[in-house]
């Protein structure tokens, strides 16, 4: 039996179940936003969950492989609707909620790591859903990376001297980037360059710290996703295009930016594994620049990051490898 | 010598009989080259250190750097840049499911449609066409839209003839809740027109559920199979798909309105009746799936055509009805001239066209 | 997807927000009713579902497809 920690909403997951059907395996599909499966019994041999729409009872522990793609155990999952709504209404002093909530996540973690450690094949690792970005450029320029260099400001006047020391710069978020709804509108933030022209009659103050770095002139960007052992890779060029030549997630649909199959040099390769073998991560997206002079900077890697489009640009069919991996614990 | 330069993995290209064609999969651009640039796009491909060598052998130095600039200036091509390499794409073809699409075709027997509906799902047919060729009343129109609600498809799209028992709120009704049901289209109408099915949301972006699409020309089953520039596919999957694999009937499986399953209603041969036989039986037959992989390089005419990896095709109705690798009957495409025709003016064609009932 | 609009801040303006904000990009969103008619949760494939306004591959050819040209 395989397991699989995904969302309701998680296209590349259904790619990847449409093969485990094919291939005639169980599995078993926990997403952390629904109350399909929830827990019953847990004791040294067992951690039992039951199906509510099929009323079948699964044992965690009879599986032999797990993927890691995204979300994990829901306090939903933990409690079932009834005492999920009586904790969310009934508990109110705040030291018991508190102390309620780590008793869950206590639990949580329990079944988790029991799961991993008891299946043979593992892949992803919930423990490193969301990397630090600024630890891993860190890592990054240990293991060999050219990394933008970076400055974190924490007042207005620092804005001239960043701009003075690194050329252009662009401005980033420490953390994920801005992503959130009001009534009827969705704002997001991307990586913008700084120009010496905002900074023109800056009142001296102290801002929020905020993240700058170099803006290297790319010529193209790399994603390259990884799996066990190999790097998937596609070129995307985005720099003929103004809209898209900062951060080519503000997507251009009118001329679509090329996204060509590419193969990673050698001496690249070998510094991302040695990142992911640093991390202890099986899978995960790594985002690269090339700049005009062929060097490769590193961006980031995002351990939970969409495969689908890299699947298809290059037509990979990495739904499927990530099935037979799972299956077998190899790709044959 | 090696030039670098490196065709787009979103471009794909094919020789013809007359000429060659570069296709812009992403962009939508077809753009007609001479059959001697086919040849050095293909050494582009192979990216041998003969390449160059070859290359000139093929066509003079001045003629081919304006060839490459072309591809360079159009995006089409790139010299390489960045120390990784830049990798032709593969063009295998591979889904996990076997069954791509259905069709039931509906007349005045509707005995076989819930069996039909309950087939389609055992084998995991994710995307239906319905055609209801009589009048249906609003009852009878009814039922079947809730007997389909209770099945779970990803896709369905209803054909069905104009008539003044089935109002048009109730065909938008139809769209609004049953999830899965997309498209209606209307034929008989008085106009050409496609309404989408969008709700006033004020001040929310508008999304559409939907269309209706109201067609002037009338549903017959015999009037299926035209082939056109406008049924070519940009998809690359498609296109993965076509050049191994039929690009209309891989996948497919069909109910005709007596109740056979057929590869597709307007064939004559069928694998008897769903009363008697399962879905699975027949995706078994040797013979039933053979069909799926007639691609174009099989079927005559085609094969020397330029347009073959991004057209549809046709096994239905056949230049010559007696030979299965003919080809499409509706095609006014001639690769020898490279002129689109008017397919059914043709009179080379009035043998088969009274063979189908289509004179 | 509607197209992005841009609203940019001074820096001055930014007030105590960090420095990536002063370029905000932003989109209206669909209405949720509307939207959750789009999506439906299939308990056979256990995950949430989008619905498709085409088809993954043309079905039949009985209409005359120069009509969709636009689509």
């Amino acid at each position: 039996m395989i397991i699989i920690f995904s969302h309701q909403f998680e296209y590349s997951t259904n790619v990847v179940i449409d093969w485990l059907k094919k291939y005639n395996v169980n599995y078993i599909r926990i997403n952390s936003d629904e109350n399909r499966y929830k827990l019953k019994e847990i004791d040294e041999e067992k951690i039992i969950f039951c199906d509510m729409f099929t009323k079948k009872e699964y044992n965690f522990l009879d599986a032999h492989s797990v993927w890691y793609r995204r979300g994990g155990i829901s306090d939903r999952m933990l409690l079932g609707d009834d005492i999920l709504s009586e904790y969310e209404t009934n508990v109110c002093d705040p030291e018991v909620k508190k102390n309620l909530a780590s008793q869950l996540d206590y639990l949580r973690k329990y079944i988790i790591n029991k799961v991993f450690r008891n299946c043979s094949v593992k892949l992803g690792d919930p423990e490193l859903r969301d990397l630090n970005r600024m630890m891993l450029y860190d890592l990054a320029k240990k293991k060999g990376f050219l990394v933008p260099n970076y400055t974190v400001l924490t007042h207005t006047d620092s804005i001239n001297c960043a701009l003075k020391k690194h050329g252009a710069i662009v401005s980033k978020s420490i953390a994920n980037g801005l992503y959130h709804h009001t009534l009827n509108k969705r704002y997001y933030t991307y990586t913008e360059q700084i120009n010496e022209i905002d900074t023109i009659d800056l009142k001296p103050k102290n801002i929020f710290p905020s993240l700058v770095s170099e803006k290297i002139e790319k010529t193209f960007e790399i994603r390259s996703f990884f799996l066990i052992k190999e790097f998937y890779s596609v070129a995307i060029f985005s720099q003929n295009d103004s809209q898209t030549s900062v951060d080519y997630r503000k997507y251009n649909k009118k001329i679509p930016n090329r996204q060509e199959a590419y193969i990673i040099d050698d001496k690249t390769k070998y510094n991302l594994l040695s990142i992911y073998n640093e991390l202890g991560l099986n899978t995960g997206s790594a985002d690269l620049i090339i700049d005009a002079d062929n060097n490769v900077y590193f961006l980031e890697i995002n351990p939970v990051g969409q495969f689908g489009s890299v699947s298809s640009a290059g037509n990979y069919k990495l739904e499927k490898k990530v099935a037979q991996y799972l299956i077998h614990g190899d790709f044959n | 010598m090696k030039n670098n330069l490196h065709l787009s993995s979103e471009v794909i290209f094919n020789s013809g009989i007359t000429r060659g064609v570069i296709i812009d999969t992403i962009r939508r651009e077809l753009f007609y080259i001479d059959n001697s640039f086919i040849r050095i796009l293909e050494l582009i491909e192979k990216d041998s250190n003969e390449s160059f060598e070859k290359m000139v052998k093929l066509v003079p130095l001045p003629e081919l750097h304006k060839f490459f600039d072309f591809l360079v200036e159009n995006e089409l091509a790139f010299y390489s840049k960045g120390p990784g390499e830049f990798k032709r794409i593969d063009t295998s073809w591979e889904i996990p499911l076997e069954v791509i699409n259905g069709i039931i075709d509906i007349d005045t027997d509707f005995s076989f449609y819930e069996k039909a509906l309950s087939e389609f799902e055992k084998v995991d047919c994710r995307e239906l066409q319905i055609r209801l060729f009589s009048d249906l009343d609003l009852t009878e129109f009814q039922k079947l839209v809730t007997i389909i609600n209770q099945y779970e498809f990803h896709y369905v799209e209803i054909h069905l003839v104009k008539n003044s028992y089935i109002p048009e709120e109730e065909i938008r009704r139809v769209i609004e809740n049953v999830w899965f049901v997309t498209n209606i289209l209307i034929y008989g109408s008085e106009d050409n027109k496609i309404v989408r099915v969008i709700n006033d949301t004020g001040d929310y972006f508008q999304i559409s559920l939907g269309t209706i699409s109201y067609l002037k020309q009338s549903l017959k089953q015999n009037g299926c199979g035209s082939i056109s520039q406008h049924t070519f596919t940009w998809s690359k999957d498609n296109i993965r798909e076509n050049i191994s694999h039929n690009s209309c009937l891989n996948g497919k499986i069909s109910v005709d309105r007596s109740g056979y399953i057929k590869n597709c209603p307007s064939m004559a041969k069928n694998f008897g009746n769903i009363a008697s036989v399962s879905f699975r039986d027949v995706l078994n037959n040797n013979e039933f799936r053979g069909l799926w992989l007639i691609n174009k390089d099989k079927i005559n005419i085609c094969k020397f055509c330029e347009y073959r990896k991004i057209c549809t095709d046709c096994r239905a109705y056949l230049d010559n009805p007696d030979d299965i690798y003919s080809k499409p009957l509706k095609c006014g495409y001639d690769p020898f001239t490279a002129r689109w025709e008017d397919w059914s003016t043709n009179p080379l064609k009035l043998k088969a066209m009274s063979v189908y009932g289509l004179v | 997807m509607e197209k992005l609009t841009l609203e940019e801040k001074k820096l001055d303006e930014l007030g105590m927000l960090p420095i990536n904000h002063s370029r905000i990009y932003s989109n209206l969103v669909t209405d949720i009713n509307e939207e959750n008619k789009l999506i439906r949760y299939s308990s056979k494939y256990n995950t949430d579902l989008l619905r498709s306004g085409k088809p993954r591959k043309i079905i039949s050819k009985t209409i005359n497809y120069s009509l969709f040209d636009e689509e």
